[in-house]
């Protein structure tokens, strides 16, 4: 049954265009051989998915960004950051467990651990993908295809200079 | 005599004790691992291994609003035990899975939805409908979900149940505490933000009213 909480612990506004979502696969491979008074071995595989989201800060988008003259438009982006990593429950599998005599099984808290450590390698290489070169790209469509239905004809988009992603 | 008798095993409880006592003081200055340290289960570290890429889509999410949340949620199951069958009346004994489950739940809109048919413009002036906001993402990760009390056998099975019924009751209630109705206002704000700085003064926007869920 679930406990009744009747608030949420903090909303947060934000004013991030998402643009680019990619879908990653990826294995991971533990071995438990290093504990010297526990007698044999344990090793587990586990197959997860992980969905990340990158795209644009539009509140860093200042008027001084912006040149209009007619049907022209001129406008600096800011860069692409990741803004979300995800890895759904439901898509963590466990392939694979060898369990010597002496061993007890990986446990749903340990294996939870493995995963926390998988997560943080997502994190960790997710700007490495290219992904932030697919979202600035995608950027560029969705805010031209915006500025396109409010009658502009001639669109040029740049981004500001390139500063370090932001890891999550 | 009784002192030959008892030399050996005094020499050797007196040897025990000073080795105990001298490893106690060398571990307090970290010159030796404490007798605790000595039988910790050493980390278990994963490999590093690649991320493969199985899809790249082309989005356009504006996000507006991120919830935090936690929640408790257990299960309880009735099972049969060998001590509980031995009983003269046998009689089941309860199961129980507990989780912790911390997450942050993401709504917004999808510009893809602004159809040319949503916009009007007259010289410095706009007209924008938007289309009604959802909930874009629920994340729980691993380091989300906190096992607090695992009682008895659970499969994975089991497990994943738990905690997809967790993140769908993380998303009711933050819908019934408004959180689209926010998401949209919010939209409403940067896009008149936005379009304030490509020079429109004169910014209507008007929210759908039927908020969705994704």
């Amino acid at each position: 049954m679930p406990h009744k909480a009747d608030t949420v612990l903090v909303i947060q506004e934000m004013n991030d265009l998402a643009t680019a979502e990619y879908v990653v696969n990826k294995i991971v491979k533990a071995n438990d051989n290093s504990t010297w008074y526990k007698l044999g071995d344990r090793k587990i595989l586990i197959s997860c998915r992980g969905i990340i989201k990158a795209g644009i800060d539009l509140s860093i988008i200042k008027e001084e960004d912006v040149t209009t003259d007619g049907k022209n438009i001129s406008m600096v982006l800011p860069p692409a950051k990741i803004l979300s990593v995800h890895l759904p429950a439901e898509d963590i599998k466990v392939e694979s467990e060898t369990v010597d005599f002496f061993r007890d099984r990986f446990s749903h808290q340990e294996q939870n651990i493995l995963m926390t450590q998988a997560e943080e390698q997502i994190k960790y290489t997710a700007d490495s993908l290219g992904i932030l070169q697919s979202a600035e790209n995608n950027a560029v469509t969705a805010v031209s295809a915006l500025l396109k239905q409010l009658g502009y004809e001639r669109i040029n988009i740049k981004f500001q200079s390139v500063s370090p992603s932001i890891k999550q | 005599m009784i002192k030959k008798l008892f030399s050996w095993p005094l020499k050797i409880i007196t040897t025990v004790v000073i080795v105990i006592i001298g490893w106690y003081l060398l571990s307090k200055f970290n010159l030796l691992p404490s007798f605790s340290g000595l039988f910790k289960s050493a980390d278990v570290t994963i490999e590093n291994t690649p991320l493969l890429i199985k899809e790249m889509n082309s989005i356009s999410e504006l996000m507006t609003i991120s919830a935090y949340d936690e929640l408790v949620i257990d299960t309880t199951k009735p099972t049969m035990s060998i001590p509980n069958i031995l009983l003269p009346i046998p009689a089941p004994s309860i199961n129980k899975l507990v989780l912790i489950a911390r997450g942050q739940i993401v709504a917004g809109i999808n510009l893809k939805e602004i159809q040319p048919e949503n916009i009007m413009t007259k010289e410095d002036t706009v007209l924008i409908e938007l289309p009604p906001a959802k909930i874009t993402d629920v994340i729980i990760n691993p380091s989300g979900f906190e096992i607090f009390m695992e009682k008895g056998n659970w499969s994975a099975n089991e497990v994943i149940e738990l905690k997809k019924r967790a993140k769908h009751l993380m998303m009711e209630r933050n819908i019934q505490q408004g959180l689209l109705k926010k998401a949209s206002e919010r939209a409403a704000v940067v896009l008149t933000g936005f379009l304030k700085n490509i020079g429109y003064k004169n910014i209507i926007i008007t929210l759908s009213l039927n908020s969705t869920m994704k």
